[in-house]
């Protein structure tokens, strides 16, 4: 398995700050949005990643390249680091999305878009743990079903199954508020 | 991470499809510089660091490889290489006394 990350990480291994600067622009957006789709907090999401790359840079002399990706690792990281946050914090509803879902539709087209957002950031905080997690890394990180099986430590099958239940729950709660939505609009 | 082009639009009829488009509004902001320096400013580049530092500026392990190899033989060859009079001989170790190696004893000038 070629991992391009993995000529980083052997200098990141000796102390290479520079090498270690290049790793964390090359994944820092991706786990940051990972983070805050899971836990839907901007503050918590970059504590996790803070977190995140600290183990990364700890963890680089013993990293051993084939095993598998490095994007992988990091992301099994951040799950953790999630999980952990959520034991610590009941998640909490953002009251700012809460009182932008109104059901009367605004002229203003970005005010719209943040609508949307905020509903979509709903619906997703209302699904249970594991088939958000599923759905994060499939729909929004372009994870295939084999890394998103071994970052969640399920079957392949499992991970399919879980995406199915997800995608069903959010057909149901998204779409019957956008048809609303749309024929109001009309 | 969506594979739509940008100008797509979904079959209304398709659930699936307008179900993706959804999900994609909601984006997430990139990581701010203040995020980068605060993961910058935890990380504590220690020993290991300053070797490779030092190891850097000796003009790296390819040429500070083979020049302490070439010295460490040279280390354990040359005593095998020098003659057997020339070698030296550890005071420390030795059951001679200084009077004895100078061959001071046997001078009479030096006699006690």
């Amino acid at each position: 398995m070629d991992d391009p990350d993995a000529a980083l990480l052997a200098r990141i291994a000796v102390g290479d700050t520079r090498a270690f600067d290049r790793l964390v622009s090359r994944h820092i957006d991706r786990i940051v949005a990972f983070a805050q789709r899971m836990l839907g907090s901007r503050e918590d999401a970059e504590d996790v990643a803070q977190e995140v790359f600290l183990k990364a840079w700890q963890w680089a002399g013993r990293w051993r390249p084939g095993q598998a990706r490095f994007a992988t690792w990091l992301h099994t990281v951040a799950l953790n680091a999630c999980r952990q946050r959520w034991r610590r914090f009941t998640p909490q509803t953002d009251e700012l999305s809460a009182h932008l879902v109104s059901p009367l539709p605004q002229p203003d087209d970005a005010l719209d878009a943040d609508m949307q957002a905020a509903r979509v950031r709903q619906a997703l905080a209302a699904l249970p743990e594991r088939q958000r997690a599923a759905m994060v890394l499939s729909h929004y990180q372009g994870m295939s079903n084999i890394e998103s099986a071994e970052i969640l430590d399920v079957s392949v099958e499992a991970v399919e199954s879980l995406l199915g239940r997800a995608r069903r729950s959010l057909r149901q709660r998204l779409l019957a508020e956008h048809q609303t939505l749309s024929k109001c609009e009309r | 991470m969506s594979m739509n082009p940008p100008d797509y639009r979904p079959d209304p009829d398709d659930p699936d499809k307008v179900l993706d488009q959804l999900l994609e509004s909601y984006r997430v902001e990139p990581a701010s510089a203040a995020l980068r320096a605060r993961i910058r400013g935890q990380i504590r580049p220690g020993w290991r660091h300053a070797l490779h530092e030092l190891v850097q500026a000796l003009g790296g392990w390819r040429v500070l490889a083979p020049a302490l190899a070439f010295s460490l033989c040279l280390g354990v060859v040359m005593p095998l290489l020098a003659p057997a009079g020339t070698a030296s001989t550890a005071l420390s170790s030795d059951s001679l006394s200084l009077w004895e190696l100078g061959q001071l004893s046997e001078n009479t000038e030096f006699a006690l």
